[in-house]
């Protein structure tokens, strides 16, 4: 796909996409400069092009840390599920998941991808089941809840 | 920068410019999917007082051993700080409101996720805090919901 670049008036390019995310990061384009290839009917902010970087992944320059291509960048821990699991589905899986996910990053440490990529997995694989779990209980109580199942006894399970 | 992207999720949407909802991140797609939930729940938690209306959903743990999880208390908490009761809701479950913004921090920041101290202290303080708010004694009743 060969992208044309316009500002201020003036067309450039075409450019391959690649060639348009490299400039977007040296700064001689930015998100808000338009955009247009083949297919569309009208130029666009080239953040609104399919296959544009996100504004997200860009360094932002001075805090660039040196492990950007590191392992670590690709294996997540899935630690904010593994609490948000514990926090709000009440049960013990969430810690299973915090457990693996805190193991990740000594394993990528020790250089032993494979098992922290387990590990990873398995943080995000219970974080789920407990959500999952969770939700299902949480639907069934609040059916019985809603018909008066229970007049008393449950008073503060919320 | 969240509010940016946030800015235009909206724009694509109202414009039916689909295309461009393509070029979000993984991370700000699960946001925007967790921001709707979150709204309709504070929508309907102010409405209905989860102390009177049996439909919200319950805590499994809690029904089924009658233990107070760390997450216990939290929906009361927040219809009370709906309400500006905010030392009622703190009471409803302290932890929460320490825990908040821990996990909104570690949402945006996924390389202290990966830190093996940050999941462990997660785990050593979720734990501790489930044994202690089932103690029956002062001061540990404070932490109960």
């Amino acid at each position: 796909m060969q992208v044309y670049v316009g500002r201020n008036g003036e067309k450039f390019g075409p450019y391959s996409i690649d060639q348009v995310n490299e400039f977007i990061k040296q700064g001689k384009y930015s998100f808000e400069d338009l955009g247009w290839h083949e297919g569309m009917e009208e130029w666009k902010p080239l953040r609104t092009i399919a296959g544009v970087i996100d504004e997200n992944e860009i360094p932002i320059s001075g805090s660039s840390s040196p492990n950007k291509t590191s392992p670590t960048e690709q294996v997540p821990s899935h630690l904010v599920w593994g609490i948000l699991a514990t926090l709000c589905c009440c049960l013990p899986l969430g810690i299973v998941s915090i457990v693996h996910a805190s193991k990740v990053e000594g394993l990528l440490a020790a250089g032993d991808i494979e098992k922290a990529k387990e590990n990873s997995k398995k943080a995000a694989m219970w974080a789920w089941i407990s959500f999952g779990i969770s939700i299902i209980g949480g639907i069934i109580w609040g059916i019985l809840g809603a018909f008066g199942a229970f007049a008393e006894g449950f008073e503060g399970a919320y | 920068m969240h509010l940016v992207h946030l800015r235009k999720v909206l724009r694509a949407l109202t414009s039916r410019d689909y295309e461009s909802l393509k070029i979000l991140s993984a991370k700000n797609k699960t946001l925007i999917c967790l921001l709707g939930p979150i709204l309709i729940g504070c929508v309907l938690l102010y409405f209905f007082d989860p102390h009177a209306n049996d439909f919200y959903p319950k805590c499994t743990v809690k029904k089924l051993t009658g233990l107070d999880c760390p997450g216990c208390g939290s929906t009361r908490a927040v219809y009370l700080f709906l309400h500006g009761e905010f030392s009622e809701g703190f009471s409803r479950n302290p932890l929460l409101f320490i825990g908040f913004p821990v996990i909104v921090l570690l949402f945006f920041r996924p390389s202290l996720a990966r830190k093996s101290w940050v999941g462990w202290t997660a785990a050593i303080v979720l734990v501790t805090y489930s044994v202690l708010r089932n103690i029956p004694v002062e001061p540990f009743i404070y932490l109960a919901p």
